[in-house]
C-alpha cells in the first residue's frame, strides 16, 4: 500500500527468501538462516499477510494516502520518511531493526571476508550478488503490481489515481537507482549520503544499486582477470592508507575536546574566535616550518659560536644576546655554504629571498582561497535577505550543552524576539528632518574625533619613535639603554588598549538604527587606529631607521617588532585578567547592575590581526617570528579559554558568526596583508640593505641577488628556460599589463553574469508566487468539488475504521502534495540558478 | 569491518574459525537441496558475532556522514547507555528516549524530544533508538553533512505533528521552544500572533498560510550559521 510497507520486501535481508514473512508471524525469534536461501517464491504467504494486515492497517490510512506523492521525487521524501514516527507502524512484520537474528546477515554471510575490509564493495559484492540479480527485478515487478491490487478498497475508491501514483513512484525509484548505478562509486556513495532517509532504506537503495550495476556489467565481470585484480588491490590499498592517514590527523587535530566544551557553553559566535585563533596558528606553523627548515636550518649549520652574555630582560627586549643567534636577519651570512667536498651548496641568499617569497605566495592564495570561499558561502544572496523573522527558524544554537547556557540564550531570544517586536512599531514613527540633521551630524562628529584621535596617536608615536633613537645615542648604561627601548612599545600597547575603550563610549553617543552598524563601526574605527599605528611604524622603519647608517638596520627592525609582540602579549593577558576578571569582581561583588562581563568577540579578533600583521612584518627581518607567535597564540588561546569559561557570559546579541568571520579574514587580508606586502616590495626592491651584516650585505638592493643569480644562469644553455621567464614573465611589465587587461575583462564579464542571474532570480520568484497562487486557487475548486461528490461514501468508511477519517481532506491533502511538486521543482532550480 | 575495541576478548580465535568455515558460492546457495550449506550459514552468523565483526563499519561508514573515528566513539557512547547484559547484542537494542535524553549533548536541548522522535523508527512512536538510528542522527548533525540534508531534519524536527508543513502551532511550539517555557520569558498572545504573522510573511512564499520543507529550505539557504550551528558532535 505504501512505499514504507513494502520496503521490507526490497530490503536484502529478505531478498533470499519471501517466505520469510510467514515465519516471523508464527515464531519471531526462530532461526533466521534455516529459511535464508529459499528461492522459490510463495506468494500465497505474501498475499495472506497482506490480507492478515489489511483490517488494521484502515486505523491509519490518514497518512499512507498521502505519502506516495511526496515520495515520488527522490529529493523530497519527506512525508513518506515522517510517515515512520507518525503514529503506529502498519507493518506487519515488525520492524527489521528489532529481529536481532538476521539484520546483518547479509552482509555477513554470503560476502567474502575481505569485504570487512574493503570500503565499497561492489567488487567482492559481485559474486553473490549477480545471481540474485534476475530474481530479484522479477520480484519486484510483481511487487509492483501486486501492491496496486492489494491496495485497501477505501483508497481505491477514493482516488482512482492512487494507482498511477504508486507506479509513478515506483518508476521514479526505479529511476533512482538507475542514476544512481550509472554514477561511478564515489558519486553514488555522496548521492546516497544525502538521501534523506533512515541508514536502513540507504542500504535497501545502496544495494539495489550494486545489483542493478552487476546486472547490466553481466556475467563476463565475475570472472575477475588479473589486471583489474592488481588494480583493485591498489586501490583498496591506496584506501586503507587514506584511513589510516585520517585516523593519525584526526588524533592530531588540536583542541578539539576544548573547543567542543566552548562550544557547548557558549555557542558557535564565541566560537568562531577561538577557531580563528587555530586557524592562525596553523599558518604560523606552516611558515615556522618553512622558515625553519630552509633558512634556519642550513645557517645552524654554517654559525660559529654566540659569546654575548644571557640577562633576563633580553626576553622582553629581544636585544642583546639574541643579537648573535638566528632570530634575527643579521645573523645569516651571505656566502654560499658548503658542506661536502663535492660541489653542492647552498646559496643563502637565493634560500632567504626564495623562501620568504614562497611563503607569501602560498599565504597570499590561501588567504585569497578562504576568502573567496566564505564569501561565496556566507555573502550569497544577501541583499535580498531582509526580514529577521525568518531568522528565527534556524537560530537555534544545537551546539549549546549546558543547561544554564541553554536556559541563558533562551531569555536572551524571548528579549531579542521582543525588543525586535517593538522596534518594528518604533521604525514606523519616521524622524523628523530635524532629528536626522542632528543624527547625522552626531555621526559627524564622531567620525571626525575618533579619526583625530587616531591621527593624534600615530604623530605621537612618530614622535616617540625618533626620539628613541636619539635616546639611544646617549650615553647611558647598556641595561638602561635597553630599558628605555620598551617605552615604544608599552606606548603602543597602551594606545591598542585604550582607544578602543574611547570608541566604544563614541557608541553610547550615536544612535543607529540597527545594532549590526555599530558594530560595524566600531570595528572600522578600531581597524582605522590598528592599521594606521602599524602603517606609522613601518613609515618609521622604512624612512628613518632603514637610512640612519646605523649597522644592522635590519636587526634593529626585527627587534623592535619583537618588542611590539611580546608586549602585546602581555598586555593582552593583563587585559583579559582586568577586563575579565576583575570586571566579574566588580561586577558580582560590589556593583551588580554591571552583571558578568561578555566575551567581546571584534575586540579580541582584531588584537589577534594585529598580533598577525606585526608578525608578517617580522618574518623578512627576524624569520623565527613565526616560533614566537605560535608560543604566543597557545598561551593565549588557554589564558583565553580559562578566563572565559570562569569569568565571561555569551554575548546577548545575536552574532552572526560565518559573516563575521568573512569579514574578519577580509580584514586580514585587505590592509593587513597587502600592508605587508608593500612594506615587503618596498624593502625588497627600494632599501639599500645594511653593509656589514645579513645575506644580502654589499648589494645595492635585496632583489639584486636574484638579478645577479639569472645573470649567472644565463651562461648556463640548459636553464636557459629559467631565464627567459624571468625576463619575459616576471621581470616584464608587458606581461603584468596584459594580465591585468586580461582580469580585468574577466571580473567585467562575471559582474554581467550576476547581473543577469539576479535579474533572473526576481523573475523565478515572480513566478513562485504566481504557482503559489495557482495552487490555492486550485485546491479550493477541488475542495467545492469533492464535498459535494464525496459525502456518500463518508458515513460508511467511518464506520469502517474509528478514527476520524476524512476523504475530503485526505484528497485535500494528497492534491496538495501533488500541485506542490511543481513548486518544488520550481523552488529547486531556482537554487540551482541561483 | 573492524573487530571493535570492546569486544576484543575471544577474537582471534573466533575470526579464525569463522574464516575457516567454507563459504558457499551463490550458485551453491542456490541449489543446496539438503540444506548442509544453510547450516553453515546458521553456525558462521554466532561466531561472527563473537569475533566481534558484528557491525559492518565500511558499509556505515558509507551511507553516514561519519568518519571510524565518530562511529566507534558512537559506538562506545551508545555502549554506556546499555546495561552490561545487553551490550553483548549492541544493534538488536533499543534505547528508550529517556535513557537517550541522559546523553550530555541532548539533556539540554529544547528540541530533545522531537530529536528522538524524527530518528527513532521505532514502530509504537516511544522515541527508542537502535544504534543504526543513533547513528542515522549523529549523521545528520556531523560536520560533514550538506546543509541539504541538514535543513531537510531540521524542518522535521520543527514540524512538531508530523504533518509534512509548519503551520501556525508548529511555529509557535517552535518560538515556545526557543524562549523557554518559563513565564518570564514566555512571548504574550499578542507578540506571538504577530512574531507568527512575520516569520509568514517573510517565509511562505507561496502565501499558502503554512511553510512547506521548500520554503523552509529557502529561508535556510539564506543564513549560512544554520549549517555551524545545526551540530551536535559527541
Amino acid at each position: 500500500m505504501t512505499y514504507h510497507y513494502n520496503e521490507a520486501f526490497e530490503n536484502p535481508d529478505y531478498h533470499y527468501s519471501e517466505t520469510l514473512e510467514i515465519d516471523r508471524s508464527r515464531e519471531r525469534n526462530s532461526s533466521f538462516h534455516q529459511k535464508l536461501p529459499e528461492s522459490s517464491l510463495d506468494d500465497d504467504s505474501l498475499y495472506d499477510s497482506y490480507e492478515g494486515r489489511s483490517g488494521r492497517g484502515q486505523r491509519n490510512q490518514d497518512y499512507p494516502m498521502a505519502i506516495p506523492m511526496a515520495s515520488m521525487q527522490p529529493g523530497f521524501q519527506y512525508s513518506h520518511s515522517a510517515s515512520r514516527s507518525a503514529g503506529p507502524n502498519t507493518n506487519p512484520y515488525g520492524n527489521p531493526h528489532i529481529n536481532p537474528s538476521f539484520e546483518y546477515e547479509p552482509e555477513l554471510a554470503y560476502t567474502s571476508p575481505s569485504t570487512f575490509h574493503a570500503v565499497d564493495g561492489p567488487y567482492v559484492r559481485r559474486s553473490s550478488d549477480v545471481s540474485d540479480g534476475g530474481s530479484f527485478s522479477q520480484r519486484y515487478n510483481r511487487r509492483q503490481a501486486d501492491l496496486v491490487y492489494r491496495m485497501p478498497s477505501s483508497l481505491l475508491r477514493l482516488d482512482s489515481n492512487a494507482e498511477t501514483y504508486n507506479e509513478d513512484k515506483y518508476k521514479q525509484e526505479e529511476k533512482l537507482i538507475k542514476n544512481l548505478a550509472s554514477m561511478s562509486s564515489r558519486e553514488r556513495v555522496k548521492a546516497i549520503q544525502k538521501t534523506p532517509k533512515t541508514m536502513k532504506e540507504k542500504r535497501d537503495i545502496r544495494n539495489k544499486v550494486l545489483m542493478e550495476k552487476t546486472k547490466k556489467s553481466g556475467s563476463s565481470s565475475t570472472q575477475i582477470n588479473c589486471c583489474t585484480h592488481c588494480l583493485y588491490k591498489t586501490a583498496l590499498s591506496y584506501r586503507r592508507f587514506k584511513n589510516g592517514l585520517s585516523e593519525y590527523l584526526h588524533l592530531l587535530q588540536l583542541w578539539q575536546k576544548t573547543l567542543k566544551v566552548i562550544r557547548g557553553k557558549f555557542g558557535t559566535s564565541v566560537l568562531s574566535y577561538f577557531v580563528f585563533l587555530k586557524w592562525l596558528l596553523t599558518f604560523n606553523i606552516f611558515s615556522f616550518l618553512v622558515n625553519f627548515s630552509f633558512i634556519t636550518i642550513p645557517q645552524l649549520i654554517a654559525s660559529g659560536p654566540n659569546n654575548l652574555s644571557f640577562n633576563g630582560l633580553e626576553l622582553l627586549t629581544g636585544a642583546g644576546y639574541f643579537k648573535k643567534t638566528v632570530l634575527y636577519y643579521g645573523f645569516y651570512t651571505n656566502s654560499t655554504i658548503t658542506k661536502t667536498e663535492n660541489n653542492s651548496s647552498y646559496n643563502m641568499q637565493l634560500a632567504y629571498i626564495f623562501t620568504i617569497g614562497i611563503y607569501f605566495i602560498i599565504c597570499f592564495f590561501s588567504l585569497v582561497y578562504s576568502m573567496a570561499k566564505s564569501f561565496c558561502k556566507n555573502f550569497i544572496n544577501l541583499q535580498t535577505y531582509s526580514g529577521s523573522a525568518a531568522k528565527l527558524l534556524c537560530i537555534w544554537d544545537f551546539n549549546i550543552t549546558n543547561e544554564k547556557a541553554v536556559k541563558l540564550k533562551q531569555s536572551n531570544l524571548s528579549t531579542q524576539i521582543k525588543e525586535s517586536l517593538s522596534e518594528v512599531t518604533l521604525e514606523v514613527l519616521n524622524l523628523s528632518l530635524k532629528q536626522k540633521i542632528a543624527r547625522i551630524a552626531i555621526h559627524l562628529v564622531v567620525w571626525v574625533a575618533s579619526l583625530g584621535i587616531a591621527a593624534a596617536c600615530c604623530a605621537g608615536v612618530y614622535f616617540l619613535s625618533r626620539n628613541e633613537l636619539q635616546l639611544l645615542e646617549g650615553n647611558k648604561s647598556e641595561l638602561e639603554n635597553e630599558a628605555a627601548t620598551l617605552v615604544l612599545p608599552i606606548v603602543v600597547s597602551l594606545l591598542n588598549l585604550l582607544i578602543p575603550f574611547c570608541f566604544a563610549l563614541f557608541g553610547l553617543i550615536e544612535k543607529f538604527q540597527y545594532p549590526r552598524h555599530q558594530l560595524y563601526t566600531t570595528i572600522i574605527r578600531n581597524v582605522c587606529l590598528k592599521i594606521s599605528i602599524i602603517g606609522i611604524l613601518c613609515y618609521y622603519w622604512l624612512n628613518d631607521v632603514a637610512t640612519s647608517e646605523k649597522e644592522c638596520w635590519e636587526s634593529l627592525v626585527g627587534q623592535e617588532i619583537y618588542r611590539l609582540i611580546v608586549i602585546d602579549f602581555i598586555f593582552c593577558l593583563l587585559g583579559s585578567f582586568f577586563g575579565e576578571f576583575v570586571r566579574r569582581i566588580i561586577g558580582t561583588k560590589c556593583c551588580k547592575k554591571l552583571g558578568v562581563p561578555e566575551f567581546d568577540i571584534a575586540r579580541n579578533v582584531l588584537d589577534l590581526i594585529y598580533t598577525q600583521t606585526l608578525a608578517w612584518i617580522g618574518i623578512f627581518f627576524a624569520p623565527l617570528m613565526p616560533a614566537m607567535q605560535i608560543i604566543s597564540f597557545f598561551i593565549i588561546f588557554y589564558v583565553k579559554k580559562v578566563s572565559l569559561m570562569r569569568n565571561c557570559q555569551p554575548p546577548r546579541k545575536v552574532w552572526r558568526a560565518s559573516q563575521m568571520t568573512t569579514l574578519f579574514i577580509f580584514l586580514l587580508f585587505f590592509p593587513s596583508f597587502t600592508g605587508v606586502l608593500s612594506v615587503m616590495a618596498v624593502t625588497i626592491w627600494r632599501l639599500t640593505p645594511s653593509k656589514q651584516c645579513g645575506p644580502f650585505q654589499g648589494l645595492t638592493s635585496i632583489i639584486h641577488a636574484v638579478s645577479g643569480w639569472i645573470h649567472i644562469l644565463d651562461s648556463y644553455s640548459s636553464s636557459k628556460w629559467v631565464v627567459w621567464i624571468y625576463r619575459n614573465l616576471i621581470g616584464s611589465v608587458h606581461f603584468f599589463f596584459i594580465l591585468t587587461v586580461i582580469v580585468l575583462i574577466i571580473t567585467y564579464l562575471y559582474w554581467q553574469i550576476i547581473e543577469g542571474r539576479k535579474i533572473m532570480v526576481r523573475l523565478l520568484h515572480e513566478q513562485i508566487i504566481n504557482e503559489g497562487k495557482d495552487k490555492m486557487f486550485l485546491l479550493n475548486k477541488l475542495r467545492a468539488l469533492q464535498t459535494s461528490k464525496l459525502d456518500p461514501p463518508k458515513g460508511e468508511l467511518q464506520e469502517r475504521s474509528s478514527s476520524s477519517y476524512q476523504p475530503s481532506r485526505q484528497a485535500a491533502l494528497q492534491m496538495t502534495t501533488s500541485l506542490e511538486r511543481p513548486f518544488e521543482r520550481n523552488g529547486r532550480d531556482f537554487y540551482a540558478e541561483v | 569491518a573492524i573487530a571493535l575495541p570492546g569486544l576484543q576478548a575471544g577474537v582471534p580465535l573466533a575470526s579464525l574459525l569463522w574464516q575457516a568455515l567454507p563459504r558457499p558460492s551463490s550458485a551453491l546457495r542456490r541449489w543446496d537441496p539438503g540444506g548442509g550449506v544453510r547450516a553453515v550459514l546458521a553456525l558462521r552468523a554466532p561466531l561472527s558475532r563473537a569475533a566481534g565483526i558484528t557491525f559492518p563499519f565500511s558499509l556505515s561508514q558509507e551511507l553516514t556522514f561519519l568518519t571510524k573515528q565518530e562511529i566507534l566513539l558512537a559506538h562506545k557512547r551508545f555502549r554506556e547507555l546499555l546495561s552490561k547484559e545487553e551490550r553483548e547484542s549492541i544493534l538488536q537494542k533499543r534505547v528508550p528516549k529517556s535513557k537517550i535524553l541522559t546523553l550530555p549533548e541532548l539533556k539540554a536541548n529544547p528540541f530533545r524530544d522531537r530529536i528522538c522522535r524524527v530518528f527513532s523508527t521505532s514502530e509504537d512512536g516511544d522515541g527508542s533508538m537502535s544504534f543504526e538510528d543513533f547513528l542515522d542522527m549523529l549523521s545528520v548533525f556531523s560536520d560533514s553533512a550538506t546543509s541539504e540534508i541538514k535543513s531537510h531534519y531540521a524542518f522535521r524536527i520543527f514540524d512538531f505533528d508530523d504533518d509534512g508543513t509548519l503551520d501556525r502551532k508548529d511555529l509557535e511550539k517552535l518560538v515556545n521552544c526557543l524562549t523557554g517555557e518559563g513565564d518570564e520569558t514566555r512571548l504574550s498572545e499578542s507578540e506571538m500572533d504577530q512574531l507568527i504573522q512575520n516569520i509568514l510573511e517573510e517565509s511562505d512564499i507561496d502565501k499558502d498560510g503554512t511553510i512547506n520543507l521548500s520554503e523552509f529550505q529557502h529561508v535556510i539557504s539564506r543564513s549560512p550559521d544554520f549549517a555551524s550551528s545545526f551540530k551536535i558532535v559527541l
